[in-house]
Order: C-alpha cells, then sequence, then structure tokens
C-alpha cells in the first residue's frame, strides 16, 4: 500500500466504481457503488464537472471534493484521465498520494497495472505542463496589471506636475504682460499726442512717430492678448452676464472697425435681422470676438471689396457671420485656425500684423459662453467666420 | 442569488459615512458599477475628503464583500467584479491624490509572490502619497528579486508588504528575511498588513517584519514613528 492515506479506482462509463486497486481511506464497500456517491450531497455537482473536465480534457489534476472520511467530512484531492472507456481516479489528502501510487504500481509490476500506470504517468505529465502554463499565464497578466496600475498612477503623477508647470506659466505670462502692458500703453499715448501736435516736426521725425505709435500699438494688442490667454488658461473665463440686444452690439461694433475698414475702402455691410435678438451674454467679450472677426477680414481683404455681417435668429439660438472677399484659406488649413500660434498661408493685405492669439481667444469665450464658433473657405473664394450660440441662453 | 436579494450586511451603522458605504456596497452588488462611481466622485464633489472615502467606504465595502464571499453569499465572480469596479473608481480619484506637497519620505508597496489581492496595499499607498510620501506601487504577485531590486533603485524609508491569504504568510517572511540578508543594517523599514496579520495579532512579530497596522491611517502614523526612531 502507499505510504500516503489514498485511493486508486477504475470506473466505467456509467461512473459505477468497478475496480478499486487501493483504498486505505474510504469504507471497503465502494466497489459497484457510483462515484457520485462518494463525496457528500452537496459537492455532487462539483464531482459532476471533474468528470465532465475529464471527458473534455481526457485528464484533469487537482479537484477538491469533500468526502466523509471516518465519519468526518474532509477535503481531498482528486485528479483522473480516460483510458479508453475506463476512468482511472486517484484520490488523497494531497498530491503526494499520486507518485506513492505511482511508485506501489511499479512494485507490483503486472500488465494490468502497468497499463494504468502509464496512463497515471502521462496524466501527471501533461497535468504538471498545464500547471506550469497556466501559471505562467498568471504570473505574466499579474505583471502587465501591475504595470497597468503603475503607468495610470505615473500619468496622473506627472498630470498633476504639468497642470502645476501650467498654472506657474500663466501666472509668469500674466505679471509680465501686465508689468508691460502700462509703460506702452504710455508709449503709445504720447505717439499720439506727438501725432496730434505735429506740425512742428520734419517729415522724417513724423515718420518715426507714426512707426512708434504703430509698433506701439502692436504691441499693446499682443500684450492684451496674452493676458486674455493667461486668464482663460488659468480657467478664470469670468463671463460678465447679462442681457445684450445683439443688434446693437454688431452695429456699435462695426463702427469701432470703420475707420480701419475706410483706410483701405473695404465696405462693411450689415444684414440686421427682422427682429431683435436678445440674449444673456458678457457684452465686452462678444464685442472682442465681432471685432476680432471684422479685424481679420479687413486686414485680410484687398482695397475696394465688401465684408458682409450677417446675424440670424435661428430656433435653437442665433448665428454671426461675417464673410469676406480676400484671398480665403486653403481647405487644409482650417483646423489650425482657433489654435494658438497657429497661422495659415493667408497673408494681412497691408502689412498689417497678426499675433496669432485672436481667434484662440475667440473660441475661448464663444465656448464659456456654450456656442460654436467655425470658419468656412476656400483659396481666392473668400472666408466666411460665424459663432452661434445657444437658445437656452437666449 | 438575484440581484436585488437582501444581503447579510454587517456594517455598523455608527461608523461615520455609514450610509454612503451601504449606498455604495449595494450599487456595487447589482452590478450598477457607474452607479457606484457616481455616488464616490459626487460625494468628493460635496467636500467629503477622499482620505474619509478610503476608510469609510472602500475598506467597508471590500471587507463587506469579502465576508460575503466567504459566507456563500456571493459568487467568486461577484467580488471579483466589485473589486475590479472599486479599482477603477479609485484610479479616478487618482488626480486628487496625487497632488500633496512631497514630504521627502519614499514607501514600496508590495504583494508577495502568489498573492494576487492587492486592492489592500494600493489603498494604503494612496494613503502614503495622499500624505505627501513618494510611492512605488509594485502590486500583486512580486517575485522578491523584483522587490529586491526596487529597494536598490529607490532606496525606500518603509517597505510595506501585503498578503490577504494565510498560505502566502511563509512568502512574506522569506522575503523579509531576503531584505534583511540583502541589506543589513542598512534595511529599510518593513511593514506588514492584510487579513492574516488582523486574525493573528503576532504574527508580525514572527514573520519578522518591524510593525503591523490594521488599517491605511494607522499605516501611516506607524510609519512615521517607526523611521522617527531609527
Amino acid at each position: 500500500m502507499p505510504s500516503t492515506p489514498g485511493l486508486f479506482f477504475i470506473c466505467d462509463q456509467k461512473l459505477e466504481i468497478k475496480q478499486v486497486i487501493f483504498n486505505d481511506l474510504l469504507p471497503d464497500d465502494i466497489k459497484n457503488s457510483s462515484f457520485l456517491d462518494l463525496p457528500i450531497p452537496e459537492d455532487r455537482a462539483k464531482a459532476h464537472q471533474f468528470i465532465r473536465a475529464i471527458n473534455a480534457e481526457k485528464s484533469r489534476f487537482n479537484w477538491d471534493l469533500s468526502v466523509m472520511v471516518n465519519g468526518v467530512v474532509r477535503t481531498l484531492v482528486f485528479s483522473g484521465t480516460r483510458q479508453e472507456e475506463d476512468l482511472l481516479l486517484i484520490g488523497g489528502f494531497d498530491n503526494q498520494v499520486i507518485s506513492d501510487i505511482l511508485d506501489e504500481m511499479m512494485r507490483i509490476n503486472n500488465v494490468q497495472i502497468n497499463q494504468y500506470r502509464a496512463s497515471l504517468k502521462q496524466m501527471v505529465n501533461a497535468s504538471r505542463e498545464n500547471a506550469r502554463r497556466t501559471e505562467q499565464t498568471l504570473d505574466e497578466m499579474a505583471r502587465l496589471n501591475n504595470e497597468m496600475a503603475n503607468l495610470q498612477r505615473k500619468i496622473t503623477k506627472q498630470n498633476v506636475q504639468l497642470k502645476q508647470l501650467n498654472d506657474l506659466k500663466n501666472q509668469f505670462l500674466g505679471m509680465a504682460a501686465h508689468d508691460l502692458r502700462n509703460p506702452l500703453s504710455n508709449i503709445l499715448s504720447f505717439a499720439q499726442f506727438l501725432q496730434a501736435d505735429q506740425d512742428q516736426f520734419t517729415d522724417e521725425q513724423k515718420e518715426f512717430i507714426a512707426t512708434i505709435r504703430s509698433i506701439a500699438g502692436d504691441m499693446v494688442e499682443l500684450v492684451n492678448n496674452l493676458l486674455d490667454v493667461s486668464a482663460i488658461e488659468s480657467g478664470t473665463v469670468n463671463l460678465q452676464r447679462r442681457l445684450v440686444n445683439l443688434v446693437n452690439l454688431v452695429s456699435e461694433t462695426i463702427k469701432l472697425q470703420s475707420r480701419n475698414a475706410h483706410n483701405k475702402n473695404i465696405k462693411l455691410i450689415f444684414e440686421p435681422p427682422e427682429n431683435e435678438i436678445e440674449i444673456v451674454a458678457d457684452q465686452a467679450k462678444l464685442s472682442q470676438v465681432i471685432g476680432n472677426f471684422l479685424s481679420n477680414a479687413i486686414k485680410y481683404s484687398e482695397k475696394n471689396t465688401t465684408v458682409m455681417i450677417r446675424l440670424v435668429a435661428e430656433d435653437d439660438g442665433a448665428t454671426c457671420t461675417v464673410k469676406d472677399q480676400g484671398q480665403g484659406i486653403p481647405k487644409d488649413e482650417l483646423h489650425r485656425l482657433f489654435k494658438p500660434f497657429q497661422r495659415t498661408s493667408a497673408r494681412a493685405t497691408a502689412g498689417e500684423k497678426s499675433t496669432g492669439l485672436g481667434l484662440y481667444i475667440c473660441k475661448r469665450i464663444i465656448d464659456a459662453h456654450g456656442g460654436k464658433i467655425w470658419a468656412e473657405s476656400e483659396a481666392g473664394k473668400g472666408a466666411a467666420f460665424s459663432f452661434s450660440l445657444p437658445a437656452e441662453i437666449i | 442569488m438575484p440581484e436585488n436579494a437582501q444581503y447579510d450586511l454587517k456594517i455598523d451603522q455608527t461608523a461615520p459615512h455609514a450610509g454612503l458605504a451601504q449606498e455604495f456596497i449595494q450599487a456595487l452588488l447589482s452590478a450598477e458599477s457607474h452607479q457606484a462611481n457616481q455616488i464616490a466622485l459626487q460625494s468628493v464633489e460635496n467636500g467629503i475628503p477622499v482620505k474619509d472615502l478610503y476608510m469609510h467606504v472602500f475598506q467597508v465595502s471590500q471587507r463587506e464583500i469579502g465576508h460575503l464571499w466567504q459566507t456563500g453569499q456571493i459568487s467568486v465572480a461577484r467580488e471579483h467584479f466589485c473589486t475590479a469596479a472599486t479599482q477603477v473608481i479609485i484610479s479616478r480619484l487618482y488626480p486628487h491624490i496625487f497632488n500633496s506637497q512631497k514630504i521627502g519620505k519614499k514607501l514600496i508597496a508590495t504583494c508577495v509572490g502568489g498573492e494576487l489581492h492587492e486592492i489592500g496595499i494600493r489603498m494604503v499607498s494612496d494613503f502614503f502619497e495622499m500624505e505627501g510620501w513618494d510611492t512605488y506601487y509594485l502590486g500583486a504577485n512580486s517575485p522578491d528579486e523584483s522587490v529586491i531590486s526596487t529597494i536598490k533603485d529607490q532606496q525606500p524609508d518603509v517597505v510595506g508588504i501585503s498578503t490577504t491569504m494565510y498560505f502566502n504568510v511563509p512568502q512574506v517572511q522569506e522575503l523579509i528575511n531576503s531584505i534583511r540578508r540583502e541589506f543589513g543594517e542598512t534595511s529599510p523599514t518593513i511593514m506588514v498588513g492584510g487579513f492574516p496579520f488582523l486574525m493573528a495579532k503576532d504574527l508580525w512579530q514572527q514573520v519578522g517584519a518591524d510593525g503591523f497596522a490594521p488599517d491605511a491611517q494607522q499605516a501611516i502614523n506607524l510609519a512615521h514613528q517607526l523611521i522617527t526612531r531609527r
């Protein structure tokens, strides 16, 4: 008998135990009973699964079943394999019983036992290989899972660091722009004073003053845009919402741009809607958006052309469009328009400057209002810039 | 058991956020991970500290779910679902966790080889992170060699080792012995945690650890005490 208590028996197709080869665990009368009657009733379904697993995979290793041993419920580890029509089943307190039984069978050494032994050895080898593969897969999965968890933690940490750096950058940008704005505004104002009283200057001096005024104006615009971007990026787009008459707002903004348009003999034509449109919005910021559309239209249009401004009330909101007859923007460049510092191949027709931030700021303002902003254009066919605001705020 | 079944939950109704924990567990048990996620995120938006969620909701729910599985009230599949859903929810809270001021202390947190239950040690390392520690989380089933090589690279103040299954306790001892053998006098402080150490109060000493804490908050307090003593 094997040194470890155990049992080894053969079942037929109906799972009846037809031959008991070793048994020093269970009562002697298990022969002719069903294998399914060995475990306690609660584990009968599990025993069925065990047999199904052997039938499907030829052998199965390490299957726990609760069995009554000497009046006490004990967990026995079963392994089994199929040999033609028969099932060879081994049970014991642990897997040691299998090697003990294999040793014992070698000692007995008769033809039938040797056949059984060969089948059992095959089962053990297959099971070991299977267990090794399963363990490898499990190790690999655990490793991948750890790696994913770590990557997620690293990415979050880096995101936090990047956000802190970005905040710092915005703070720096805001401070620098703010400190530059006042002196630049002074330079601009003094240049304007000098221009207002320029009879005393030579032509060359007048040219210098005009240049100082033009450059200072461009720099003030850039600094203002940087301050806007800094505020937007810091998440501080504070909308001062109040009831705004859009028709009046567009008309007023057109007036502010009329001097630039006049300089290039560009006509600004406003098609107002039949009825007034009132919305709750930030008047100054919307005026900034419309003003930006208009100044771009003037900047990129040739002299003696027309810019149309249309305001339309719609069921789900209102849309404002500024359409010029300028050089247009190639379709494949349209996606760059609302991103910071992105430029297209379109060029200002009178050498006007651009900060590359205006449309980005417009987009963020319209986004903050819950609206949409877009451009339609083709090279050589003019450009139309639009924004729409949703009905719920109208 | 049907999804709307009444489970025998053992939540202490006098504990902080007991109602929230109950609601969270019910959502998980009903396989409503989205709802559980909403409950957690909404709580943070309503001002409940993330630490409180960890201690009084996630820790409580994990212990409850473990109890339900152990008493046969839920299947292992349902238990795995609840744990995986909780892990996803926790990871969505990471932006709240990883923004604390660093204090110049390092933790390596790991499960021993063979141990797959990692949510507990993950929660512990998140707690250390919230306290300003730099944490290196090695996760489930970490081979001893990886732990040793990470200790060499990172030179942590504390190594936290976790196991949930009793049969992995010898591996904990083995890992601690390996660390002590490798680093001798310069060994980092070693703390252990997990179910077996909760059940047997002096087991942490038997495996050769420097300390044991029953939950994440106490682990931090103990870690500070132990590294100050050195």
